[in-house]
């Protein structure tokens, strides 16, 4: 081992914090080197200056710690309640500041109820007046009004009530009677086709539709829900995108909190610096 | 057995017993004031750093717990006190010795025994005794520090390492660093 490398354990053996190898290694190799062997005087030296440095405190230093600590003992209880209000006062601060955190996370909470109620009032009322646009462009291409009719429909019942109504030559209780008209020309749709077949009214699908009544019944059964879901989601399809509103409301709320920890901060900053340059 | 000692001072002066809290203050008060004058750099701050270090051993008796060291404990409050002084003073580290008290804060009263039994021997190391002094005060507080622990406060590598809250082989390496400085600066200035 170079000599330089060796002088950091050469100073640890002059203060006898060797122990073991390292120490007999230390040994030998003082007692084999004059150049070490000299710095290691050196350092026995200069440990005997230091050593002989101590200061000695003044002889009255201990009657005036004493007199000093007989007064901290004669006046505890003003310490005390110094200690007492400190806590108090810190007590005091962490309650404030979570009554604040409450109402600003409340008032934020609040805020984006109110403001995801009315977006929930505008999109029901713009539902109705987009669905007709929305055919073809909403996520769903099949959730239309059309669709909607269609569905809902029983259609056993519309192809009995249809006959029902093409066949009957009544006139409805609220329509007026008109003496000049025909009742084929009041109610065209009333008069009786040659062919049996009623243009507007797909009668003639009827049978065709009627091995599909079935499914269609137990569809409409299940699509009961459906349809709910399906009239609520052009709402939600409606919506902004999800992802601003919450992101809104959160940021600000996160906003808000932010603010006032800023200003908490400042405060106590403000005192203490006030405090430590007394 | 002085350390046994101490160790009931401390019980007792934590049951509120004052004469043993003094038999304490009378055997740690040159420790500590050596570390309050070297960190300082000046006799009555020193003296008030002293008695403050007390005061917060007697406020802090009750957290001594009875597998501590004393002496440890004491020079960690002391050490502790040292630099909240310095950081409240914002004293600059390299300010030159003889600008702040001129010398003169290193010299006191030799002590009788030692004028009576050898006279000259006792200036020679007196003389010693300063120029070492002198050479502490120009090293930065940490070396300051680590060479009052070891040397005038008499702690081990391994209480120093409690009382700074290092690791042994950093204050080894602290302690060696420290006196190859001080080493440097006595032989530039001819001391040895």
């Amino acid at each position: 081992m170079r000599c330089e490398n060796i002088e950091k354990l050469i100073a640890a053996y002059a203060d006898g914090e060797l122990e073991g190898v390292q120490k007999d290694f230390v040994k030998a190799h003082i007692e084999s080197c004059p150049h070490c062997a000299e710095l290691y005087r050196e350092y026995l030296a200069l440990n005997d200056a230091l050593c002989a440095s101590a200061e000695r405190a003044p002889d009255d230093l201990c009657d005036k710690v004493m007199a000093a600590v007989r007064e901290e003992k004669a006046a505890p209880a003003a310490r005390s309640r110094g200690i007492l209000l400190g806590r108090a006062a810190t007590w005091m601060g962490v309650g404030v500041a979570a009554v604040l955190c409450v109402s600003v996370a409340t008032t934020a909470l609040v805020r984006h109820m109110a403001e995801n109620a009315g977006d929930d009032i505008e999109i029901g009322t713009s539902a109705g007046d987009r669905a007709p646009e929305a055919e073809g462009t909403t996520a769903d291409a099949d959730v239309t009004y059309e669709n909607i009719f269609e569905e809902n429909v029983q259609p056993e019942q519309t192809t009995q009530d249809d006959q029902n109504f093409y066949e009957s030559t009544a006139a409805p209780s609220d329509a007026p009677i008109d003496t000049e008209q025909s009742p084929e020309d009041a109610y065209p749709e009333a008069t009786m086709p040659e062919d049996g077949e009623v243009e507007s009214v797909p009668e003639t699908a009827a049978p065709e539709q009627e091995p599909d009544r079935e499914e269609q019944t137990e569809s409409d059964v299940t699509r009961a829900p459906a349809d709910t879901d399906t009239v609520t989601q052009p709402e939600t399809d409606a919506t902004p995108a999800p992802e601003n509103a919450p992101r809104g409301w959160f940021g600000r709320m996160l906003e808000a909190v932010g603010d006032f920890f800023v200003q908490i901060f400042e405060a106590v900053v403000s005192l203490f610096g006030g405090k430590s340059r007394g | 057995m002085s350390e046994q000692m101490h160790r009931e001072w401390m019980q007792r002066a934590k049951c509120g017993d004052e004469h043993a809290f003094t038999c304490l203050v009378k055997a740690y008060q040159d420790k500590v004031y050596s570390m309050a004058f070297y960190m300082t750099k000046n006799r009555q701050d020193a003296e008030d750093v002293t008695q403050e270090v007390f005061l917060k051993v007697w406020r802090s008796l009750d957290t001594y717990r009875e597998e501590a060291s004393p002496g440890v404990w004491i020079m960690q409050i002391a050490k502790n006190a040292c630099f909240d002084y310095l950081r409240g003073r914002k004293r600059a580290e390299t300010e030159p010795l003889y600008e702040v008290y001129d010398g003169e804060q290193v010299e006191r009263p030799l002590a009788d025994e030692d004028v009576q039994s050898n006279p000259a021997a006792a200036a020679v190391q007196d003389e010693r005794r300063q120029a070492v002094a002198r050479a502490i005060m120009q090293l930065p507080p940490e070396h300051r520090e680590v060479l009052v622990l070891r040397y005038i406060d008499g702690l081990s590598y391994e209480q120093m390492a409690k009382v700074l809250k290092e690791r042994q082989g950093t204050v080894k390496s602290r302690l060696w660093r420290a006196k190859k400085s001080l080493k440097n600066i006595l032989e530039n200035g001819n001391f040895f």
